[in-house]
């Protein structure tokens, strides 16, 4: 699992955004040549010089071609260089807020976990597209997921529910459903002591994903809330091997909110086995 | 064919594009972040496996014994917290060789509206200290085997304390 992670995520960086095309524009225009020199920035490997090279061509000749500033940023934030990163996003915002809002709304939040900032920048882009739901660019999160976990990271786990109500039933009646969502909502109704909605949440979870390791330790842990310790045991075993065999919430550039680590299990598995042993 | 089409749509073109100054901009390395060696600022014992091939992180996949949790938790527990009302993001780059060891630390300190800020030093020394001694990381590897890699870890701080590691 985690080797088809790494080589989607090359192939990203290698061309980081759809292509585009360039016949959109008038023939001749600044705006579409700026978008062949665009195009060339991502045939080149993302972050090389030439890639940047291009972009800036691309700037240079239309400076308010707010994708070839988007792209220009996105190896700063990927190694780093946070400044730079949001000298060149936000003037992309500035030319074409709706759409280069949700990327600085998710990459705030994965990347600098900036659940202040991220959060006013996910409300907004709500508001600009009028509650029709958006994605991540990875496609991974329905936005208004970020805004639930933005809001309960800043202890409002009130709109925190709201937001992943809005979200997952929306999602229901689409039948479609991001690999975490349940997961999260579960884990942020387990902290506030809700374990029969939590392990409601968490068997959709497993439906979603039923190989995800993180949800098996989750319902380990509400196994054993509700006293069924050897049917907790059974399901840290699963998270284990699970985990180890690379079915974990893993990313290759970021630490993900609410992932389980192996120490985790490891550490669950040992106290549980006391526990079993004393009885 | 495309340099004539690009000559001619410079001179023809209409003012579709509305004019703004756009700075220069340098690239010292032949990537994004690229850290060349500075012999005023690093240990001259570390060497890069192949100086020609430094891909970042998440281009390799690198490691740390325990996970990254692991690096977290040793900064968390190392850190020192300094009473100044300062806080913001420090974040330090280096390079990792294909051995694991690490080398050519970069700082750049931020305030929390990610512009450039300068931090009391006791904060910055500390953190560069703590990261220098962070001695359990895994290369990553490519087709070729164990690899060299770019890694940047980023300190949260708020007032003076250290709540965050990131990424």
């Amino acid at each position: 699992m985690r080797t088809i992670l790494y080589i989607l995520f090359v192939l990203i960086g290698v061309q980081s955004a759809a292509q585009r095309n360039c016949n959109v524009y008038p023939s001749g225009s600044k705006e579409q040549t700026a978008c062949w020199q665009y195009s060339n920035g991502c045939d080149e490997p993302q972050g090389s010089k030439p890639s940047q090279q291009y972009f800036d061509s691309a700037i240079s000749v239309c400076p308010t071609f707010a994708l070839a500033w988007y792209e220009k940023s996105v190896p700063y934030l990927k190694r780093g260089d946070f400044k730079t990163w949001r000298e060149l996003l936000d003037k992309a915002v500035e030319l074409e807020p709706k759409q280069y809002l949700a990327d600085r709304g998710w990459c705030l939040f994965k990347f600098l976990k900036d659940y202040n900032n991220a959060l006013a920048d996910l409300l907004l882009v709500d508001s600009l597209r009028q509650g029709v739901p958006s994605h991540t660019g990875d496609d991974e999160y329905d936005l208004r997921i970020l805004i639930a976990l933005s809001y309960r990271e800043l202890g409002d786990t009130d709109n925190a529910l709201i937001w992943f109500g809005k979200s997952i039933s929306d999602q229901r009646s689409a039948a479609k459903h991001g690999n975490y969502d349940y997961l999260h909502r579960a884990i942020t109704l387990y902290r506030m002591g809700r374990f029969n909605e939590a392990a409601l949440d968490i068997e959709e979870a497993l439906k979603v994903y039923p190989q995800l390791a993180d949800a098996h330790y989750y319902k380990a842990l509400l196994l054993i809330k509700t006293g069924s310790k050897e049917l907790a045991m059974t399901e840290l075993s699963f998270a284990k091997a699970n985990y180890e065999a690379g079915f974990d919430h893993y990313d290759p550039y970021t630490e993900l909110i609410d992932r389980v680590y192996l120490e985790d299990i490891d550490k669950a598995i040992s106290s549980l086995s006391f526990e079993l042993q004393k009885n | 064919m495309k340099l004539s089409l690009f000559i001619f749509s410079m001179l023809f073109s209409g003012a579709l594009c509305a004019q703004r100054q756009v700075a220069p901009e340098y690239y010292n390395g032949t990537h994004v972040g690229d850290i060349l060696p500075d012999p005023t600022l690093d240990d001259s014992a570390f060497k890069l496996c192949d100086e020609n091939y430094v891909p970042q992180y998440y281009m390799v996949g690198i490691g740390y014994q325990g996970e990254m949790i692991a690096v977290k938790r040793k900064c968390l527990s190392t850190y020192k917290p300094v009473d100044v009302n300062e806080s913001g993001l420090i974040t330090i780059r280096f390079a990792m060789n294909c051995q694991g060891k690490t080398g050519r630390f970069r700082v750049q300190e931020l305030n929390k509206e990610y512009k450039v800020y300068k931090f009391d030093v006791r904060i910055t020394s500390q953190l560069v200290s703590i990261t220098k001694g962070l001695d359990k990381w895994k290369p990553g590897s490519s087709s070729a085997g164990a690899s060299d890699s770019y890694v940047y870890l980023t300190f949260k701080i708020e007032n003076g304390k250290l709540i965050d590691v990131l990424p």
